[in-house]
């Protein structure tokens, strides 16, 4: 995966907030930030769907990565890959969270903003006992009372019936679909797509009372 | 990356989709549409006559032609007038083949 190191490589090239300053003998990208903060990052390039087996062998060193990015950014996540890399204290993303990481100069514990929001306010809500990742964006949600529910998050301002179908065609079935921001709607034909698929698309106050029933 | 030159781009993608798009108007919002410095995405809306235009859009378009990424929702026009999605998002029509 070379081809997609370099890319990285030379889109930071002349860039000003974060400098690559070498690479490890598994070719990961020390990149350097501020105060002379810096971490590993190493770069994947799978297409489709990344599972555990694309991201365990980069932990197969002492030199370890803090952040795996994969180009391009248009993939799934796998939930175990997910495991895989938090159980090592890392995290996952696309090229644009190389800086959104080193802001938080704690790039292992670096997590998705809306995805974070969601997993936080549903582990928190009382009928919830666990959160598990299927995809990136896409959650098994097991409750105290009631079946569990796979809940699929998508990022959109204003949902579609489009943005539905789009789900499904990219993670399978699930339960609840829902936006990603609490702002815009949900059109009337989102609605009867999800509900001709036997889901529910509902905002977050919405999904909120769903795990309650 | 300013307005003008995504613009380019997306007509470009445009015509090169042909029959395809005939007939869907396409949106720009966002802080492309308002020509800000340093983008972090692009942000379209295409609408189209039916669901099935909107699905093989969305199979045809490639959404990694720009170096940030492009975020686009399709909708028929009977959905974007519903919730009125020109004027909540503020857009501005850029591109309508024929």
């Amino acid at each position: 995966m070379t081809n997609v190191v370099d890319w990285v490589e030379n889109k930071l090239a002349n860039d000003h907030e974060v400098t690559v300053v070498g690479r490890t003998n598994k070719n990961f990208l020390v990149i350097e930030y501020k105060d002379g903060y810096s971490f590993n990052v190493a770069v994947i390039g799978v297409k489709g769907i990344i599972e555990d087996s694309n991201v365990l062998p980069l932990f197969e060193t002492t030199d370890k990565p803090q952040l795996v990015v994969n180009v391009p950014s248009s993939v799934l996540w796998d939930g175990f890959a997910i495991d895989a890399i938090h159980s090592e204290g890392a995290s996952f993303g696309s090229f644009g969270d190389i800086y959104r990481a080193a802001r938080t100069m704690d790039v292992g514990s670096f997590r998705d903003k809306n995805m974070g929001f969601f997993i936080n306010a549903m582990r928190q809500h009382s009928n919830v006992t666990c959160v598990s990742y299927v995809y990136n964006s896409v959650f098994k949600i097991d409750r105290v009372s009631g079946e569990s529910l796979t809940v699929a998050v998508i990022d959109a301002y204003n949902m579609s019936a489009e943005d539905v179908r789009n789900a499904r065609t990219r993670v399978g079935e699930f339960d609840i679909v829902v936006k990603n921001t609490s702002y815009g709607s949900i059109t009337q034909q989102a609605e009867a797509a999800a509900a001709s698929m036997g889901a529910q698309a509902l905002t977050f106050k919405e999904l909120m009372r769903r795990l309650a029933r | 990356m300013n307005r003008t030159s995504v613009i380019i781009k997306l007509s470009e993608m445009a015509c090169c989709l042909g029959a395809i798009a005939t007939g869907t108007e396409w949106h720009l919002f966002g802080s492309v549409d308002r020509n800000e410095p340093s983008p972090s995405d692009i942000d379209l809306m295409i609408f189209c006559l039916n669901d099935n235009q909107a699905d093989e859009l969305r199979n045809a378009i490639d959404f990694d032609i720009f170096e940030i990424p492009l975020h686009i929702s399709f909708f028929t026009y009977e959905e974007a007038k519903s919730i009125n999605v020109v004027f909540m998002q503020n857009s501005t029509l850029i591109i309508k083949p024929d």
